[in-house]
């Protein structure tokens, strides 16, 4: 672990003194974790390449800001890839329906079906939800934001991003419920 | 307080485990080219090297190439029409191109009472192999010339014949 973390600083180090060699074995170390998180928001894998290639282009522009003091190298890599995985979907469709909801039902979704199903399978149902749904469902049920910071992040309020979660289980009780049929 | 429902965890969790796609070096080089705009390194670069590449070397050097063919056919074309129009121009052009200074008819020595700029100035004296301009307006010029000339010696032989008064002068 020590070693991995002295080789990660050396690459932080070479980074910042703009070393392409070190540049490239930092992307290369945090390739997969990014394109992970990337692919949630995209629908296909080149919109995840378009979507790491640009966070690794902000990466290392503003790496001199980062500070280890407020979190972790891991944390701020993956903030900015949501980011950007975040103006892509909003590219791709509108955000600025109010719809406000302050309840929400809970549709019931059986465990057992999920489990059956593969990563890409699941992933095939989230990419076919509405853009805003899609991210609102992403960040609220894989990234563990709650509603006030999916408001912030989307510049929606709370009860909108409370309705697309809404939708989102709607529509993935539907499709679930039909394939399980 | 996790609120997210049993199959949203399920999801989250199945979610972290998809596969991850070779595109690594075609990102890679993406965000190269991407850095190599926005922070240009000192190396020249990074990784891809500057230097331009076979074809375009072969361009430029036949590039070259040809523009001094091109150079040099140009001045070997000029210099055999210098000597033709050297040997077309007429005795006449002679003439007036080069001032007659036989001995002995050169101009007056020097009179210090006048100013530099009232002084008589001579003409220069420059063969035509100096005057390649001049000498191709002149050449452009001689049917005109030989005309103006013509002409000039017609009105000296009118002149010199006796004048006929027509019946109706006085």
């Amino acid at each position: 672990v020590v070693a991995v973390e002295e080789n990660i600083i050396d690459m932080l180090e070479g980074s910042l003194a703009n070393k392409r060699k070190s540049q490239e074995a930092l992307f290369r170390h945090f390739y997969g974790f990014a394109i992970t998180v990337a692919l949630r928001y995209s629908r296909d894998e080149m919109d995840a390449a378009d979507i790491v290639s640009h966070a690794f282009v902000k990466i290392f522009k503003s790496l001199h800001s980062f500070d280890s003091s407020k979190g972790s190298l891991h944390a701020w890599v993956k903030r900015i890839v949501v980011n950007e995985g975040l103006d892509h979907i909003k590219s791709r469709g509108r955000f600025s329906e109010n719809v406000e909801l302050e309840t929400v039902p809970e549709p019931e979704i059986r465990s057992s079906v999920i489990e059956q199903m593969g990563a890409d399978e699941i992933m095939e149902l989230v990419k076919k939800l509405p853009p805003a749904t899609h991210a609102v469902f992403v960040l609220y049920a894989v990234e563990g934001y709650n509603h006030r910071e999916i408001a912030e992040k989307l510049n929606i309020s709370e009860g909108t991003s409370k309705w697309h979660l809404s939708e989102a289980r709607k529509t993935l009780q539907k499709q679930l419920e039909y394939l399980n049929n | 307080m996790d609120q997210r429902l049993r199959y949203e965890q399920l999801i989250s969790e199945k979610l972290e485990s998809l596969p991850i796609p070779d595109m690594a070096d075609a990102i890679w080089a993406r965000i190269e080219a991407q850095l190599d705009i926005d922070l240009p390194t000192d190396e020249g670069g990074g990784t891809t090297p500057d230097a331009p590449s076979g074809p375009g070397m072969m361009g430029w050097g036949l590039s070259v190439v040809i523009i001094a063919l091109i150079t040099a056919f140009l001045i070997n074309k000029n210099k055999p029409d210098l000597k033709d129009s050297n040997t077309k121009l007429p005795a006449t052009q002679n003439e007036q191109t080069t001032p007659a200074l036989a001995p002995g008819t050169g101009p007056p020595p020097p009179d210090n009472s006048r100013t530099f700029s009232n002084r008589p100035r001579n003409k220069v004296l420059l063969t035509r192999k100096h005057r390649p301009i001049q000498r191709i307006g002149r050449a452009l010029f001689l049917p005109h010339r030989q005309r103006q000339t013509a002409y000039w010696l017609q009105l000296q032989v009118w002149k010199q014949q006796p004048k006929q008064r027509t019946p109706y002068q006085v």
